[in-house]
Protein backbone atom coordinates (compact mmCIF):
# COMPACT_ATOMS: atom_id res chain seq x y z
CA UNK A 1 0.00 0.00 0.00
CA UNK A 2 1.85 3.45 -0.93
CA UNK A 3 2.01 6.33 0.99
CA UNK A 4 -0.98 8.29 0.10
CA UNK A 5 -3.58 5.64 0.52
CA UNK A 6 -1.71 4.43 4.46
CA UNK A 7 -2.44 8.50 4.77
CA UNK A 8 -6.29 8.84 3.68
CA UNK A 9 -7.16 5.21 5.01
CA UNK A 10 -5.42 5.98 8.71
CA UNK A 11 -7.05 9.68 8.58
CA UNK A 12 -10.44 7.59 7.81
CA UNK A 13 -9.93 4.74 10.31
CA UNK A 14 -8.82 7.02 12.95
CA UNK A 15 -10.74 9.90 12.63
CA UNK A 16 -13.83 7.52 13.16
CA UNK A 17 -12.56 5.63 16.53
CA UNK A 18 -11.39 9.31 18.44
CA UNK A 19 -15.19 10.23 17.17
CA UNK A 20 -16.50 7.25 18.57
CA UNK A 21 -14.52 7.00 22.08
CA UNK A 22 -15.69 10.65 22.80
CA UNK A 23 -19.13 9.88 21.81
CA UNK A 24 -19.14 7.34 24.15
CA UNK A 25 -17.07 9.85 26.88
CA UNK A 26 -20.38 11.54 25.64
CA UNK A 27 -22.84 9.43 27.14
CA UNK A 28 -21.21 8.14 30.03
CA UNK A 29 -20.55 11.88 31.50
CA UNK A 30 -24.47 12.46 30.49
CA UNK A 31 -25.14 9.50 32.52
CA UNK A 32 -23.07 10.35 35.34
CA UNK A 33 -20.86 6.81 35.16
CA UNK A 34 -17.26 8.72 35.15
CA UNK A 35 -16.95 10.95 38.11
CA UNK A 36 -13.25 12.32 37.02
CA UNK A 37 -15.34 13.74 34.09
CA UNK A 38 -18.03 15.42 36.17
CA UNK A 39 -16.74 19.04 34.94
CA UNK A 40 -17.90 18.33 31.62
CA UNK A 41 -21.91 17.91 32.94
CA UNK A 42 -21.28 21.68 32.06
CA UNK A 43 -23.61 21.89 28.90
CA UNK A 44 -21.24 24.32 27.31
CA UNK A 45 -18.58 21.95 27.64
CA UNK A 46 -20.74 18.83 26.23
CA UNK A 47 -21.31 20.88 23.37
CA UNK A 48 -17.53 21.10 22.71
CA UNK A 49 -17.77 17.34 22.88
CA UNK A 50 -20.56 17.25 20.84
CA UNK A 51 -18.37 19.48 17.80
CA UNK A 52 -15.45 17.43 17.96
CA UNK A 53 -17.23 14.29 17.39
CA UNK A 54 -18.89 15.98 14.54
CA UNK A 55 -15.42 17.10 13.43
CA UNK A 56 -13.82 14.22 13.57
CA UNK A 57 -17.00 12.73 11.82
CA UNK A 58 -16.14 15.13 8.96
CA UNK A 59 -12.47 14.51 8.88
CA UNK A 60 -13.48 10.66 8.31
CA UNK A 61 -15.61 11.37 5.78
CA UNK A 62 -12.63 13.78 4.33
CA UNK A 63 -10.54 10.43 4.34
CA UNK A 64 -12.90 8.07 2.79
CA UNK A 65 -13.11 10.37 0.04
CA UNK A 66 -9.53 11.01 -0.54
CA UNK A 67 -8.99 7.62 -0.46
CA UNK A 68 -11.89 6.31 -2.98
CA UNK A 69 -11.30 9.38 -5.54
CA UNK A 70 -6.49 7.98 -5.07
CA UNK A 71 -8.31 4.56 -5.81
CA UNK A 72 -10.50 5.48 -8.37
CA UNK A 73 -7.88 7.15 -10.16
CA UNK A 74 -5.35 4.37 -9.61
CA UNK A 75 -7.68 1.87 -11.26
CA UNK A 76 -6.55 0.24 -14.03
CA UNK A 77 -8.22 0.16 -17.43
CA UNK A 78 -7.79 -0.50 -20.90
CA UNK A 79 -7.75 2.08 -23.09
CA UNK A 80 -7.55 1.17 -27.29
CA UNK A 81 -4.77 -1.30 -26.42
CA UNK A 82 -3.25 0.24 -23.93
CA UNK A 83 -2.89 -0.78 -20.10
CA UNK A 84 -3.16 2.50 -18.37
CA UNK A 85 -4.56 4.09 -15.08
CA UNK A 86 -7.69 6.16 -15.07
CA UNK A 87 -5.85 9.22 -13.90
CA UNK A 88 -3.81 8.85 -17.54
CA UNK A 89 -7.15 9.28 -19.22
CA UNK A 90 -7.66 12.86 -18.14
CA UNK A 91 -4.99 13.75 -21.11
CA UNK A 92 -6.73 13.77 -24.13
CA UNK A 93 -3.74 11.87 -25.69
CA UNK A 94 -5.01 9.04 -23.68
CA UNK A 95 -8.32 8.83 -25.27
CA UNK A 96 -9.16 6.30 -27.87
CA UNK A 97 -8.14 7.66 -31.30
CA UNK A 98 -11.60 6.33 -33.02
CA UNK A 99 -13.18 8.37 -30.58
CA UNK B 1 17.97 -57.51 -38.75
CA UNK B 2 18.79 -60.25 -36.46
CA UNK B 3 21.91 -61.69 -36.48
CA UNK B 4 23.85 -64.81 -34.96
CA UNK B 5 25.88 -63.26 -31.62
CA UNK B 6 29.07 -65.51 -32.05
CA UNK B 7 30.32 -63.26 -35.32
CA UNK B 8 33.67 -61.38 -34.79
CA UNK B 9 34.50 -58.24 -35.68
CA UNK B 10 36.44 -55.46 -34.19
CA UNK B 11 34.29 -54.64 -31.60
CA UNK B 12 34.01 -50.99 -29.83
CA UNK B 13 33.50 -50.52 -26.21
CA UNK B 14 31.19 -47.81 -27.08
CA UNK B 15 29.52 -46.97 -30.42
CA UNK B 16 27.81 -43.38 -30.40
CA UNK B 17 25.70 -42.44 -33.18
CA UNK B 18 25.60 -38.49 -33.52
CA UNK B 19 28.09 -36.39 -33.60
CA UNK B 20 26.67 -33.51 -31.79
CA UNK B 21 26.40 -31.56 -28.87
CA UNK B 22 25.47 -35.13 -26.70
CA UNK B 23 27.66 -37.76 -28.95
CA UNK B 24 30.80 -35.24 -28.75
CA UNK B 25 30.67 -34.93 -25.08
CA UNK B 26 29.71 -38.50 -24.58
CA UNK B 27 33.30 -39.04 -26.96
CA UNK B 28 35.00 -36.37 -24.51
CA UNK B 29 34.31 -38.37 -21.58
CA UNK B 30 35.01 -41.82 -22.69
CA UNK B 31 38.31 -40.71 -24.12
CA UNK B 32 39.74 -39.16 -20.97
CA UNK B 33 38.84 -42.60 -19.79
CA UNK B 34 40.60 -44.34 -22.07
CA UNK B 35 37.50 -46.06 -23.64
CA UNK B 36 37.55 -47.35 -27.21
CA UNK B 37 34.83 -45.48 -28.75
CA UNK B 38 33.62 -45.21 -32.14
CA UNK B 39 32.14 -41.72 -32.58
CA UNK B 40 30.01 -41.95 -36.43
CA UNK B 41 28.36 -39.35 -37.80
CA UNK B 42 25.94 -39.31 -40.48
CA UNK B 43 26.63 -35.91 -42.48
CA UNK B 44 30.58 -34.68 -43.72
CA UNK B 45 32.55 -32.64 -41.40
CA UNK B 46 31.66 -29.74 -43.20
CA UNK B 47 27.96 -28.36 -44.04
CA UNK B 48 26.21 -30.34 -47.46
CA UNK B 49 22.74 -30.04 -49.10
CA UNK B 50 22.98 -33.62 -49.75
CA UNK B 51 23.52 -34.26 -46.18
CA UNK B 52 21.21 -32.04 -44.90
CA UNK B 53 18.61 -32.83 -47.24
CA UNK B 54 17.89 -35.71 -45.25
CA UNK B 55 15.98 -33.67 -42.41
CA UNK B 56 13.62 -32.70 -44.65
CA UNK B 57 10.35 -34.11 -43.91
CA UNK B 58 6.20 -32.97 -43.39
CA UNK B 59 4.31 -30.81 -41.44
CA UNK B 60 0.86 -32.19 -40.13
CA UNK B 61 0.27 -29.50 -37.68
CA UNK B 62 1.88 -25.96 -37.17
CA UNK B 63 4.76 -25.28 -39.89
CA UNK B 64 7.92 -26.24 -38.30
CA UNK B 65 11.34 -25.58 -40.29
CA UNK B 66 12.40 -29.20 -39.89
CA UNK B 67 15.04 -28.86 -42.23
CA UNK B 68 16.73 -25.32 -41.09
CA UNK B 69 15.99 -26.16 -37.14
CA UNK B 70 18.86 -28.72 -37.17
CA UNK B 71 22.02 -29.05 -38.65
CA UNK B 72 23.36 -32.63 -40.10
CA UNK B 73 27.13 -32.73 -39.81
CA UNK B 74 29.63 -32.51 -37.73
CA UNK B 75 29.19 -30.74 -34.58
CA UNK B 76 25.32 -31.02 -35.32
CA UNK B 77 23.20 -27.87 -34.39
CA UNK B 78 25.88 -26.29 -32.21
CA UNK B 79 27.33 -25.20 -35.35
CA UNK B 80 23.91 -22.44 -35.47
CA UNK B 81 23.24 -22.65 -31.36
CA UNK B 82 23.29 -18.93 -30.06
CA UNK B 83 24.87 -20.05 -27.14
CA UNK B 84 21.93 -19.48 -24.27
CA UNK B 85 22.18 -21.42 -21.16
CA UNK B 86 20.77 -21.79 -17.85
CA UNK B 87 19.82 -25.20 -15.77
CA UNK B 88 16.37 -26.66 -15.60
CA UNK B 89 14.83 -25.25 -12.41
CA UNK B 90 13.40 -27.74 -9.62
CA UNK B 91 9.81 -27.07 -10.90
CA UNK B 92 10.44 -28.93 -14.19
CA UNK B 93 11.22 -31.67 -11.94
CA UNK B 94 8.16 -32.04 -9.88
CA UNK B 95 5.01 -33.39 -11.03
CA UNK B 96 1.77 -31.37 -11.16
CA UNK B 97 -1.57 -33.89 -11.55
CA UNK B 98 -3.88 -30.96 -11.66
CA UNK B 99 -2.25 -30.01 -15.06
CA UNK B 100 -1.22 -33.79 -16.27
CA UNK B 101 2.53 -32.59 -16.05
CA UNK B 102 4.51 -35.56 -15.33
CA UNK B 103 7.80 -34.53 -13.66
CA UNK B 104 10.61 -36.02 -14.13
CA UNK B 105 11.87 -39.76 -13.03
CA UNK B 106 15.08 -38.37 -11.52
CA UNK B 107 15.28 -35.40 -9.57
CA UNK B 108 17.48 -32.27 -10.10
CA UNK B 109 19.89 -33.46 -7.56
CA UNK B 110 20.51 -36.28 -10.07
CA UNK B 111 21.78 -33.75 -12.42
CA UNK B 112 23.46 -30.90 -10.30
CA UNK B 113 26.87 -32.85 -9.92
CA UNK B 114 27.35 -32.75 -13.70
CA UNK B 115 26.56 -29.44 -14.46
CA UNK B 116 30.14 -27.76 -13.16
CA UNK B 117 31.64 -30.29 -16.19
CA UNK B 118 28.96 -29.26 -18.28
CA UNK B 119 29.43 -25.39 -18.12
CA UNK B 120 33.30 -26.27 -18.91
CA UNK B 121 32.33 -28.11 -21.78
CA UNK B 122 30.28 -24.75 -23.34
CA UNK B 123 32.86 -22.52 -22.22
CA UNK B 124 30.97 -21.06 -19.58
CA UNK B 125 33.07 -20.02 -16.27
CA UNK B 126 31.71 -22.97 -14.00
CA UNK B 127 31.90 -20.66 -10.67
CA UNK B 128 29.60 -18.37 -12.31
CA UNK B 129 26.56 -17.53 -10.21
CA UNK B 130 23.05 -17.63 -12.11
CA UNK B 131 21.37 -15.25 -9.23
CA UNK B 132 23.91 -12.43 -8.92
CA UNK B 133 23.93 -11.15 -5.82
CA UNK B 134 22.43 -7.27 -5.94
CA UNK B 135 22.49 -5.12 -2.62
CA UNK B 136 19.26 -3.68 -1.47
CA UNK B 137 21.39 -0.06 -2.30
CA UNK B 138 21.95 -1.24 -5.90
CA UNK B 139 18.08 -1.84 -6.33
CA UNK B 140 16.13 0.21 -8.36
CA UNK B 141 12.61 1.06 -7.49
CA UNK B 142 11.49 -1.70 -10.11
CA UNK B 143 13.28 -4.47 -8.41
CA UNK B 144 11.70 -3.25 -5.27
CA UNK B 145 8.14 -3.58 -6.67
CA UNK B 146 9.20 -7.10 -8.30
CA UNK B 147 9.81 -8.62 -5.07
CA UNK B 148 6.20 -7.85 -4.26
CA UNK B 149 4.79 -8.85 -7.92
CA UNK B 150 3.58 -12.86 -9.50
CA UNK B 151 7.25 -12.78 -10.82
CA UNK B 152 10.87 -13.80 -10.34
CA UNK B 153 13.73 -12.53 -11.91
CA UNK B 154 15.87 -14.97 -13.24
CA UNK B 155 19.35 -14.80 -15.53
CA UNK B 156 20.85 -16.60 -18.32
CA UNK B 157 24.45 -16.95 -19.21
CA UNK B 158 26.05 -17.23 -22.70
CA UNK B 159 28.16 -19.75 -24.15
CA UNK B 160 30.68 -18.01 -26.84
CA UNK B 161 28.61 -20.27 -28.74
CA UNK B 162 30.62 -22.95 -29.02
CA UNK B 163 31.26 -24.92 -31.58
CA UNK B 164 32.06 -28.47 -30.89
CA UNK B 165 33.27 -28.68 -34.87
CA UNK B 166 36.25 -26.71 -34.10
CA UNK B 167 36.35 -26.80 -30.34
CA UNK B 168 36.94 -30.74 -29.95
CA UNK B 169 37.60 -32.12 -33.39
CA UNK B 170 40.96 -32.08 -33.05
CA UNK B 171 41.37 -33.45 -29.24
CA UNK B 172 39.03 -36.37 -30.93
CA UNK B 173 41.19 -37.16 -33.84
CA UNK B 174 44.35 -37.41 -32.30
CA UNK B 175 42.66 -39.42 -29.27
CA UNK B 176 43.85 -43.33 -30.14
CA UNK B 177 41.06 -44.86 -28.94
CA UNK B 178 38.21 -42.87 -30.78
CA UNK B 179 37.65 -43.30 -33.86
CA UNK B 180 35.74 -40.97 -36.11
CA UNK B 181 33.45 -41.31 -39.42
CA UNK B 182 31.60 -39.05 -41.80
CA UNK B 183 29.07 -39.59 -43.56
CA UNK B 184 27.61 -42.85 -42.58
CA UNK B 185 24.10 -42.93 -41.36
CA UNK B 186 22.34 -45.26 -39.20
CA UNK B 187 20.09 -47.62 -41.09
CA UNK B 188 19.63 -50.29 -38.72
CA UNK B 189 20.32 -52.11 -36.05
CA UNK B 190 22.28 -56.17 -35.85
CA UNK B 191 20.59 -57.81 -32.59
CA UNK B 192 19.96 -60.73 -30.87
CA UNK B 193 16.15 -61.83 -30.08
CA UNK B 194 17.31 -61.11 -26.50
CA UNK B 195 17.48 -57.24 -27.20
CA UNK B 196 21.01 -56.94 -27.41
CA UNK B 197 22.38 -54.63 -29.65
CA UNK B 198 25.56 -56.38 -31.62
CA UNK B 199 26.17 -53.85 -34.57
CA UNK B 200 25.21 -50.43 -36.10
CA UNK B 201 24.34 -50.94 -39.48
CA UNK B 202 25.84 -48.13 -41.49
CA UNK B 203 25.17 -46.10 -45.10
CA UNK B 204 27.19 -44.43 -46.74
CA UNK B 205 25.71 -41.16 -48.18
CA UNK B 206 27.65 -41.14 -51.05
CA UNK B 207 28.42 -44.34 -52.19
CA UNK B 208 25.29 -46.10 -50.62
CA UNK B 209 27.79 -49.04 -49.17
CA UNK B 210 26.84 -50.74 -45.91
CA UNK B 211 28.57 -51.74 -43.31
CA UNK B 212 28.26 -52.79 -39.67
CA UNK B 213 30.22 -51.24 -36.78
CA UNK B 214 29.98 -53.52 -33.52
CA UNK B 215 30.15 -52.29 -30.01
CA UNK B 216 29.28 -53.71 -26.34
CA UNK B 217 27.38 -50.87 -25.88
CA UNK B 218 25.44 -48.22 -28.04
CA UNK B 219 24.43 -44.64 -27.58
CA UNK B 220 21.49 -42.75 -30.28
CA UNK B 221 22.62 -39.27 -30.26
CA UNK B 222 20.99 -37.79 -33.16
CA UNK B 223 18.73 -35.03 -32.17
CA UNK B 224 15.36 -34.81 -30.70
CA UNK B 225 13.39 -35.22 -33.30
CA UNK B 226 16.11 -37.67 -35.54
CA UNK B 227 16.40 -40.09 -32.45
CA UNK B 228 12.61 -40.96 -32.95
CA UNK B 229 12.36 -41.24 -36.45
CA UNK B 230 15.31 -43.62 -36.62
CA UNK B 231 14.01 -46.19 -34.01
CA UNK B 232 10.91 -45.95 -35.65
CA UNK B 233 12.11 -46.76 -39.05
CA UNK B 234 14.38 -49.78 -37.42
CA UNK B 235 11.62 -50.63 -35.80
CA UNK B 236 9.06 -50.90 -39.08
CA UNK B 237 12.08 -52.79 -40.99
CA UNK B 238 12.61 -55.41 -38.68
CA UNK B 239 9.02 -55.84 -37.17
CA UNK B 240 10.01 -54.74 -33.61
CA UNK B 241 9.04 -52.54 -30.96
CA UNK B 242 12.07 -51.47 -29.30
CA UNK B 243 11.03 -48.69 -26.57
CA UNK B 244 7.61 -48.39 -28.10
CA UNK B 245 5.83 -51.15 -25.81
CA UNK B 246 4.23 -48.08 -24.51
CA UNK B 247 2.80 -46.74 -27.52
CA UNK B 248 5.12 -43.53 -27.13
CA UNK B 249 8.17 -43.68 -28.94
CA UNK B 250 7.80 -40.37 -31.09
CA UNK B 251 5.17 -38.73 -29.04
CA UNK B 252 4.86 -35.98 -26.90
CA UNK B 253 7.12 -33.79 -28.56
CA UNK B 254 7.72 -30.64 -27.28
CA UNK B 255 9.14 -27.07 -28.25
CA UNK B 256 9.34 -23.77 -26.67
CA UNK B 257 7.44 -21.21 -28.53
CA UNK B 258 8.66 -17.62 -28.52
CA UNK B 259 5.89 -14.91 -29.35
CA UNK B 260 8.16 -11.84 -29.92
CA UNK B 261 6.46 -8.27 -28.89
CA UNK B 262 3.72 -9.48 -27.18
CA UNK B 263 3.76 -6.06 -25.84
CA UNK B 264 4.67 -2.12 -26.24
CA UNK B 265 5.89 -0.47 -23.36
CA UNK B 266 7.02 3.18 -22.16
CA UNK B 267 8.78 3.60 -18.76
CA UNK B 268 10.52 6.01 -16.90
CA UNK B 269 13.69 5.83 -17.77
CA UNK B 270 15.47 5.73 -14.12
CA UNK B 271 13.71 2.77 -13.11
CA UNK B 272 15.30 -0.39 -14.66
CA UNK B 273 18.88 0.64 -15.26
CA UNK B 274 20.36 0.65 -11.84
CA UNK B 275 20.81 -2.57 -11.59
CA UNK B 276 24.50 -3.12 -10.37
CA UNK B 277 25.28 -6.71 -12.28
CA UNK B 278 28.57 -8.71 -12.27
CA UNK B 279 31.34 -7.70 -14.31
CA UNK B 280 31.81 -10.15 -16.87
CA UNK B 281 35.13 -12.43 -16.90
CA UNK B 282 34.39 -12.61 -20.44
CA UNK B 283 33.28 -10.74 -23.24
CA UNK B 284 30.37 -13.25 -23.75
CA UNK B 285 30.28 -14.05 -19.87
CA UNK B 286 27.88 -11.44 -19.01
CA UNK B 287 24.35 -12.08 -18.03
CA UNK B 288 20.81 -11.42 -19.38
CA UNK B 289 17.66 -11.20 -17.20
CA UNK B 290 14.38 -12.63 -17.71
CA UNK B 291 11.16 -12.80 -15.83
CA UNK B 292 9.15 -15.75 -15.19
CA UNK B 293 5.87 -16.41 -12.94
CA UNK B 294 5.85 -17.49 -9.51
CA UNK B 295 4.78 -21.22 -8.41
CA UNK B 296 2.24 -20.21 -6.64
CA UNK B 297 1.19 -18.19 -9.96
CA UNK B 298 1.57 -21.52 -11.93
CA UNK B 299 -0.68 -23.05 -9.78
CA UNK B 300 -3.34 -20.64 -9.41
CA UNK B 301 -3.95 -19.93 -12.96
CA UNK B 302 -3.26 -23.83 -13.84
CA UNK B 303 -0.55 -22.70 -16.53
CA UNK B 304 2.77 -23.95 -17.28
CA UNK B 305 6.13 -22.00 -16.97
CA UNK B 306 7.19 -19.01 -19.27
CA UNK B 307 10.01 -16.57 -19.22
CA UNK B 308 8.92 -12.89 -20.11
CA UNK B 309 11.75 -10.70 -21.34
CA UNK B 310 12.17 -6.68 -21.51
CA UNK B 311 13.77 -5.71 -24.79
CA UNK B 312 14.66 -2.17 -24.55
CA UNK B 313 14.77 -0.25 -28.09
CA UNK B 314 17.89 1.41 -28.74
CA UNK B 315 15.83 4.45 -30.39
CA UNK B 316 13.18 4.97 -28.25
CA UNK B 317 11.41 7.25 -30.54
CA UNK B 318 11.82 4.52 -33.55
CA UNK B 319 8.87 2.74 -31.96
CA UNK B 320 5.07 2.67 -31.01
CA UNK B 321 2.54 1.76 -32.86
CA UNK B 322 0.44 4.68 -31.47
CA UNK B 323 1.79 7.73 -28.97
CA UNK B 324 -1.31 7.64 -26.96
CA UNK B 325 0.41 6.09 -23.89
CA UNK B 326 3.34 9.10 -24.10
CA UNK B 327 1.73 11.59 -22.36
CA UNK B 328 0.65 9.06 -19.82
CA UNK B 329 4.51 8.53 -18.87
CA UNK B 330 5.49 12.02 -19.57
CA UNK B 331 2.92 12.90 -16.68
CA UNK B 332 3.83 9.95 -14.47
CA UNK B 333 7.76 10.78 -14.59
CA UNK B 334 6.38 14.51 -14.60
CA UNK B 335 9.62 15.18 -17.32
CA UNK B 336 9.99 13.98 -20.68
CA UNK B 337 12.34 11.10 -19.63
CA UNK B 338 11.37 7.99 -20.90
CA UNK B 339 12.54 4.56 -22.15
CA UNK B 340 10.73 2.52 -24.75
CA UNK B 341 10.71 -1.39 -25.66
CA UNK B 342 9.03 -4.67 -26.22
CA UNK B 343 7.94 -7.97 -24.47
CA UNK B 344 8.93 -10.80 -25.79
CA UNK B 345 7.39 -14.14 -24.46
CA UNK B 346 8.96 -18.19 -24.29
CA UNK B 347 6.43 -21.00 -23.35
CA UNK B 348 6.91 -23.92 -21.70
CA UNK B 349 5.14 -26.52 -23.81
CA UNK B 350 2.64 -29.57 -21.94
CA UNK B 351 4.17 -32.81 -23.03
CA UNK B 352 0.88 -33.99 -25.45
CA UNK B 353 0.18 -37.46 -26.53
CA UNK B 354 -0.77 -35.92 -29.95
CA UNK B 355 2.14 -34.03 -30.89
CA UNK B 356 4.27 -36.19 -32.39
CA UNK B 357 6.48 -37.79 -34.71
CA UNK B 358 5.54 -40.51 -37.26
CA UNK B 359 6.82 -41.68 -40.80
CA UNK B 360 5.92 -40.83 -44.03
CA UNK B 361 5.21 -43.56 -46.93
CA UNK B 362 8.00 -41.06 -48.60
CA UNK B 363 11.98 -42.20 -48.19
CA UNK B 364 15.12 -40.01 -48.54
CA UNK B 365 18.43 -40.75 -50.41
CA UNK B 366 19.02 -43.36 -47.60
CA UNK B 367 16.12 -45.00 -48.36
CA UNK B 368 14.54 -43.89 -44.50
CA UNK B 369 11.26 -42.89 -44.33
CA UNK B 370 10.53 -39.30 -44.15
CA UNK B 371 9.51 -37.38 -40.72
CA UNK B 372 5.52 -36.03 -40.22
CA UNK B 373 5.63 -33.89 -37.23
CA UNK B 374 2.31 -33.33 -35.82
CA UNK B 375 2.98 -29.95 -33.38
CA UNK B 376 0.07 -28.00 -32.56
CA UNK B 377 -0.87 -25.59 -29.49
CA UNK B 378 -3.50 -26.33 -27.26
CA UNK B 379 -5.71 -23.77 -24.59
CA UNK B 380 -2.94 -24.80 -21.98
CA UNK B 381 -0.51 -23.29 -24.38
CA UNK B 382 -2.45 -20.16 -24.92
CA UNK B 383 -3.18 -19.81 -21.30
CA UNK B 384 0.79 -19.87 -20.45
CA UNK B 385 1.19 -16.90 -22.77
CA UNK B 386 -1.26 -14.99 -21.95
CA UNK B 387 -1.68 -14.84 -18.27
CA UNK B 388 1.84 -14.00 -17.64
CA UNK B 389 1.91 -11.31 -20.28
CA UNK B 390 -1.08 -9.19 -18.78
CA UNK B 391 0.09 -10.09 -14.91
CA UNK B 392 3.51 -8.43 -16.12
CA UNK B 393 1.71 -5.33 -17.43
CA UNK B 394 -0.09 -5.14 -14.80
CA UNK B 395 2.56 -4.82 -12.65
CA UNK B 396 4.39 -2.48 -14.32
CA UNK B 397 1.16 -0.14 -14.60
CA UNK B 398 0.47 -0.84 -11.17
CA UNK B 399 3.38 -0.04 -9.70
CA UNK B 400 3.39 2.97 -12.14
CA UNK B 401 7.06 2.11 -13.63
CA UNK B 402 5.26 2.46 -16.90
CA UNK B 403 2.95 1.76 -18.76
CA UNK B 404 2.05 -1.01 -21.83
CA UNK B 405 -0.08 -1.16 -25.45
CA UNK B 406 -1.07 -5.17 -25.11
CA UNK B 407 -0.96 -6.93 -28.98
CA UNK B 408 -4.80 -7.64 -29.36
CA UNK B 409 -3.85 -11.48 -29.11
CA UNK B 410 -3.04 -11.27 -25.85
CA UNK B 411 -6.24 -9.43 -24.27
CA UNK B 412 -8.31 -11.86 -26.37
CA UNK B 413 -9.41 -9.47 -29.19
CA UNK B 414 -7.81 -11.75 -31.69
CA UNK B 415 -6.79 -15.14 -31.93
CA UNK B 416 -2.83 -16.25 -31.17
CA UNK B 417 -0.56 -15.78 -33.63
CA UNK B 418 1.50 -18.78 -34.80
CA UNK B 419 4.21 -18.83 -32.97
CA UNK B 420 8.17 -18.96 -33.99
CA UNK B 421 9.76 -22.09 -32.67
CA UNK B 422 13.02 -22.10 -30.57
CA UNK B 423 14.45 -24.81 -32.38
CA UNK B 424 14.40 -27.20 -29.46
CA UNK B 425 13.00 -30.80 -30.23
CA UNK B 426 12.23 -32.42 -26.77
CA UNK B 427 10.70 -35.51 -25.45
CA UNK B 428 9.61 -37.80 -28.41
CA UNK B 429 11.95 -40.74 -26.12
CA UNK B 430 10.63 -39.61 -23.06
CA UNK B 431 12.09 -40.79 -19.68
CA UNK B 432 10.13 -42.91 -17.23
CA UNK B 433 10.24 -45.54 -14.32
CA UNK B 434 8.55 -48.09 -16.50
CA UNK B 435 7.93 -49.11 -19.95
CA UNK B 436 4.72 -48.84 -19.86
CA UNK B 437 5.26 -44.57 -19.44
CA UNK B 438 8.55 -44.31 -21.53
CA UNK B 439 10.76 -44.68 -24.20
CA UNK B 440 13.71 -45.04 -21.91
CA UNK B 441 14.53 -45.57 -18.51
CA UNK B 442 16.15 -43.72 -15.52
CA UNK B 443 19.52 -44.64 -17.05
CA UNK B 444 18.33 -43.50 -20.63
CA UNK B 445 18.51 -47.21 -21.65
CA UNK B 446 16.28 -47.87 -24.21
CA UNK B 447 13.23 -50.47 -23.20
CA UNK B 448 13.15 -53.54 -24.95
CA UNK B 449 16.96 -53.40 -25.42
CA UNK B 450 19.82 -54.82 -23.21
CA UNK B 451 22.45 -52.16 -24.37
CA UNK B 452 20.84 -49.24 -26.11
CA UNK B 453 20.83 -45.77 -25.04
CA UNK B 454 19.52 -42.42 -26.13
CA UNK B 455 21.53 -39.32 -25.51
CA UNK B 456 20.28 -36.27 -25.86
CA UNK B 457 16.88 -33.49 -25.30
CA UNK B 458 14.07 -36.42 -26.63
CA UNK B 459 14.68 -38.24 -23.24
CA UNK B 460 12.92 -35.01 -21.90
CA UNK B 461 9.46 -35.77 -19.99
CA UNK B 462 9.12 -31.75 -19.51
CA UNK B 463 10.95 -29.34 -21.08
CA UNK B 464 10.96 -26.41 -18.66
CA UNK B 465 11.26 -22.81 -20.54
CA UNK B 466 14.83 -22.34 -20.67
CA UNK B 467 16.72 -23.71 -23.74
CA UNK B 468 17.98 -27.33 -23.67
CA UNK B 469 21.40 -27.83 -24.73
CA UNK B 470 22.96 -27.14 -21.07
CA UNK B 471 20.77 -29.86 -19.44
CA UNK B 472 21.72 -32.36 -22.56
CA UNK B 473 24.83 -32.06 -22.16
CA UNK B 474 24.30 -32.65 -18.48
CA UNK B 475 22.76 -35.60 -18.89
CA UNK B 476 25.32 -36.79 -21.35
CA UNK B 477 27.91 -36.41 -19.11
CA UNK B 478 26.11 -38.66 -16.58
CA UNK B 479 25.29 -41.32 -18.90
CA UNK B 480 28.92 -41.50 -19.85
CA UNK B 481 29.28 -42.22 -15.85
CA UNK B 482 26.94 -45.03 -15.97
CA UNK B 483 28.51 -46.69 -19.18
CA UNK B 484 31.65 -46.13 -17.57
CA UNK B 485 30.41 -48.35 -14.69
CA UNK B 486 28.56 -50.41 -17.58
CA UNK B 487 31.89 -51.72 -18.67
CA UNK B 488 33.82 -51.95 -15.56
CA UNK B 489 31.31 -54.62 -14.39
Amino acid sequence: MDTFRTLTTGLFVGSLIISFIIFILLILISKKKIHLLDGYQDPQRRRYLLSSVLSMVVIATLGLKLNTDYLEEERIVMCDGWMLKQKDLKSDACRPQSN
Amino acid sequence: MPVDPNQTDEIFDIVIIGAGAAGITLALQFAAAGIKTALIEGGGYQHSDQSQKIYNGFNEGLNYPLDESRLRFWGGSTNHWSGWCRPFDDKAFVPRPSIDYPGWSIGSEQLSPYLSKALDIIEIDPASTWQPEITHNNRSNFYQALLESDFNEIYFRWSPPTRFRYKYIEELQQDDNISLSVNDSLINFEYTSEGEILGAVLRNLETHEDRTVYGKQFVLACGGIENARLLLHINAENDVDFGNSSGYLGKYFMEHPHFYEAAEFVMIDTVYKHDILPAPTAPWQHMYRFFCPTDNFLKKHKILDSTIRMRMYQQRKAMLSSIDGLSAITTLSGKDKWQAGVLDIVVEQPPLVTNAITLSDETDDLGLHKTILNWRLTEIDYNSTRQPLLAFAKFLVEADLGRCKLASWVTGDQEMPEPQPGMHHMGTTRMATNESEGVVDTDCKLYGTKNLYIAGSSVYPTGASVNPTLMLIQLAIRLSEHLKKRLSE
